[in-house]
């Protein structure tokens, strides 16, 4: 009886998004590290943990929706971080003049990858692939290959260090009492503007339709090429927020940074169902796979394994959720 | 009811199939036999397809027993039915299109996984069959490049090749034109003497009228009507197929449905002068198309009126399904056109997005280019349209849902609910989806490359029915039709095409299906009794 209700209630994506994590949430409950599972500092910290990655993993949703991919999130995140710190302590930029040329850059340079997709239709894998390499080399050589810290100076002499202005503290702050970190409601934000964005806007009905079948929707009068470059501005828009929040995090620019991000946001949207296929998905199910991730990491985290260990147990837990889902969702499609 | 002959290639006897709350097929019981053609019948949603399915081994979970020459065998496969001599011949191709003709021949006939493949041998045994098939296309051409029906007659010779037992036929013709369906059926009776059995489902009544020797008509997943074709008829078949329900298709003036227009629908006899007092809804001049591996278009020109149903005729190849998507613009700039207007204003042929700005839609044959199957029915019904649920880029999706009632209102789609998923519906009930998206729109000119391809009668009836309403509301409609009694059903004129010209034009007055065949099989006689020209 309580089977049959449980194959019923997997026809829907949600419900199939929603028993890994749960289950993950059951695996914490017991292995809770003598307590600390139920410690709400473990969950904030969590949080705080995925929100990064959660905010490139929003505008892989819309991407990957489109029938594409965004290999260059952690590059752009990268070459956003650089710019970001340059911009506001050598450079001594106004934050919000820094934030919008920042937001602006990333957003360009996925409107040229989305641009190259649509017009030359030319593999998404390839042209973010290309993308990916040269945004990396982009932020080494904005950098000089060097971190930029409050000590950079413009000229040759190094100057001598200044306070670090406010808006990297006020994204690294934890707020409401300390409960929640300022970066999660920056990915909170994002996810919601995602959401709307896909269900409410004609432009994310218009990403379901190129997903799903870009000659239909080419026939059917949507504007595919346009739709296309919006995706994938808007996933280097979310790189370039990620990145900023990136070098609050870590007081400076790191041209390193980000280095496989793309692959952790490309985990979490897969995770929580949406068809690398295009066309199927949402960003309610990323956010679900985002916090099955954070979860899954942090439990393994609070038991003490080391990295070796975490990150072959999130290879197999990630394949096996991953065949879960395709295993449920066939059973619903017959 | 388990009747078993000594000799049948195949028997299922009590076959039921459940797929999560629906019953496809409910205890059926079928027979193959040597030398006879089984015509399976049924609406769309039947269970037509769950019984070949089953019988061919892509179906597993079945309860019941299928024997395969009096020994019961249970398929793993449908590569493990292939083997046991059961070949299936989908609606959907199973050619592989960036492999040569030659390769795709050849694959999995013979030798092992990494068994040497001897590129010559292959290549003289795809001439061969080439040649045994009447088939004028290069061994190594890529499948991608040939036109759908080079293709299909392709699978055909391929199933030959593998010399089964059993052909299963699952709307062979439906993208055929009428003499390459003829040569079908020689190919079918070939078969039949040679003691193969055949399963044919076909929606073309006369088809199974000619090739049929044994009905099986199957409705809500049960066996209806079950008999040798020499003692039954059409209407016996027909009401089978609807089972104890009424015989809707067969009266069209049955019970009241709603309507777009209000005055009474224009008489479809209508005179040339009559028309021309009518608006000129289109008027193409010139109009050419020269993409390779593509058929040409050759200065074309013509003038639809406001209200009017132009048929498109003509023989595969020769631009018929070209034509509207031209018009389109889904060939782009690579289209040349002297000039186009749409009523009297200029538009140039450029893009399908400025093309519906125009008040110009398109509805290709093929479903993969026209229904959105991760979208639900009012998703897909409102796609073409979405400015008008909308504000500010902002989707309503109460006005979304109520424009999808009330579409399908106009042409009822069989589903659950407006936000079932298309993929999810028959072929019939996405087809009747994709059409209204397209009407949707409130077209000037609806463009239509074989709008009932592969669906039953009675949602034949209902989509051509759904036509004549469109067009009574001022909409001009060209469509391109493979069955001429279709043509006569359903238009006001009829241009015929050949070689990427439109050749002939017949008035309705001058309809007949002899008149249309003639027109057809013999476009040029046509064409140089039309212009006067001598033959070159």
């Amino acid at each position: 009886m309580f089977v049959e209700r449980l194959k019923i209630a997997m026809r829907h994506s949600f419900a199939r998004a929603l028993l890994p994590l749960l289950l993950v949430l059951f695996v914490g409950l017991v292995f809770n590290a003598n307590g600390a599972f139920f410690a709400w500092s473990t969950h904030r910290s969590m949080l705080r943990e995925i929100s990064v990655h959660g905010i490139l993993a929003c505008g892989m949703t819309v991407v990957i929706l489109a029938g594409g991919i965004d290999l260059a999130v952690g590059s752009v995140l990268g070459l956003s971080a650089v710019v970001f710190a340059w911009l506001t302590l050598p450079f001594e930029l106004s934050a919000p003049l820094s934030l919008i040329a920042v937001v602006f850059m990333g957003a360009a340079l996925g409107a040229l990858s989305g641009g190259f997709v649509a017009r030359y239709r030319v593999q998404p894998f390839v042209v973010t692939l290309a993308m990916m390499v040269f945004a990396r080399g982009l932020a080494k050589l904005v950098s000089g290959g060097e971190k930029i810290t409050v000590a950079t100076s413009l000229g040759a002499e190094p100057a001598a260090p200044k306070a670090l202005p406010a808006i990297f503290r006020a994204l690294d702050t934890k707020m409401f009492g300390g409960n929640v970190s300022a970066v999660t409601l920056v990915f909170a934000a994002c996810a919601l503007a995602t959401w709307l964005f896909l269900k409410h806007l004609r432009a994310g009905r218009y990403v379901y339709a190129t997903g799903g079948n870009r000659e239909a929707a080419e026939l059917s009068g949507v504007p595919t090429s346009l739709t296309l470059i919006v995706a994938y501005a808007l996933s280097g828009l979310f790189a370039a927020i990620a990145g900023i929040c990136q070098a609050a995090q870590e007081t400076h620019g790191d041209p390193e940074t980000g280095t496989g991000y793309e692959l952790e946001a490309i985990a979490m949207v897969v995770l929580g169902g949406t068809a690398l296929s295009g066309g199927r998905g949402g960003m309610g199910l990323t956010l679900l796979g985002a916090l099955t991730m954070g979860y899954l990491q942090k439990i393994l985290s609070l038991n003490a394994f080391q990295t070796e260990a975490r990150l072959m147990l999130t290879g197999v837990i990630l394949l096996a959720a991953v065949l879960f889902q395709k295993f449920a969702n066939r059973r619903a499609a017959t | 009811m388990t009747r078993q002959s000594a000799n049948a290639l195949a028997t299922l006897s009590g076959v039921s199939v459940t797929f999560g709350a629906t019953r496809a097929l409910a205890d059926v019981s079928f027979e193959v036999l040597p030398g006879c053609v089984h015509i399976l019948a049924g609406e769309n949603g039947a269970g037509k397809s769950t019984l070949i399915r089953v019988l061919s081994g892509v179906v597993r979970e079945y309860t019941g027993e299928l024997r395969l020459a009096g020994k019961p065998v249970r398929f793993q496969s449908a590569r493990d039915a292939s083997a046991h001599g059961v070949a299936t011949i989908y609606q959907e191709l199973s050619l592989i299109g960036s492999l040569s003709v030659a390769d795709n021949l050849a694959l999995c006939t013979h030798g092992g996984f990494l068994s040497k493949i001897d590129r010559r041998s292959e290549l003289e045994e795809a001439k061969k069959l080439l040649q045994e098939m009447a088939l004028d296309i290069d061994p190594l051409a890529p499948v991608e490049t040939l036109p759908l029906a080079d293709r299909q007659l392709l699978e055909i010779g391929r199933a030959l090749q593998k010399k089964a037992t059993i052909f299963i036929f699952d709307e062979p013709t439906s993208a055929l034109s009428e003499p390459e369906a003829e040569r079908l059926m020689v190919r079918i009776n070939g078969l039949k003497k040679r003691g193969c059995g055949i399963v044919y489902i076909s929606h073309r009544m006369e088809e199974n009228d000619r090739i049929g020797d044994h009905v099986t008509v199957l409705c809500d997943g049960k066996v209806t009507l079950d008999k040798p074709k020499k003692v039954t008829d059409r209407a016996e078949i027909v009401d089978a197929m609807m089972g104890a329900g009424s015989r809707r298709a067969l009266s069209p003036a049955g019970a009241p449905q709603p309507s777009l227009q209000n005055g009474p629908v224009q008489t479809a006899l209508e005179s040339a002068d009559e028309r021309s007092a009518r608006n000129v809804a289109l008027q193409v001049r010139g109009l050419s198309l020269n993409v390779p591996s593509v058929p040409k278009l050759c200065d074309v020109s013509l003038e639809v009126f406001a209200g009017e149903i132009v048929g498109i005729a003509g023989l595969r190849g020769s631009g018929t399904a070209e034509l509207p998507a031209a018009l389109f613009g889904a060939w782009g700039a690579e289209a040349r056109v002297e000039s186009a207007a749409i009523e009297g204003r200029p538009f140039s042929i450029v893009s399908p997005t400025d093309s519906i700005k125009a008040g110009i839609v398109y509805l290709a044959a093929d479903r993969q280019k026209t229904v959105f199957y991760d979208l639900d029915i009012a998703q897909n019904i409102s796609l073409s349209s979405l400015e008008s649920v909308s504000k500010w880029g902002v989707l309503r999706s109460t006005d979304e849902y109520t424009l999808a009632q009330k579409m399908t209102s106009l042409l009822r789609v069989a589903a659950p609910s407006m936000r079932s998923w298309a993929g999810s519906l028959s072929g019939g009930n996405q087809q009747k989806t994709a059409l209204l998206r397209v009407v949707t729109t409130r077209p000037k000119l609806l463009l239509l490359d074989e709008p009932a391809r592969g669906v039953d009668l009675m949602a034949k009836a209902d989509i051509f029915e759904t036509l004549r309403k469109v067009a009574a509301q001022g909409t001009a409609v060209v469509v391109v039709l493979s069955e001429l009694k279709d043509m006569i059903d359903l238009c006001d004129r009829v241009m015929v095409m050949s070689r990427g010209r439109i050749v002939r034009t017949l008035e309705k007055k001058d309809f007949s299906l002899g008149e249309l065949r003639l027109a057809l099989d013999d476009p040029e006689a046509a064409e140089h009794r039309e212009t006067g020209e001598q033959a070159p």
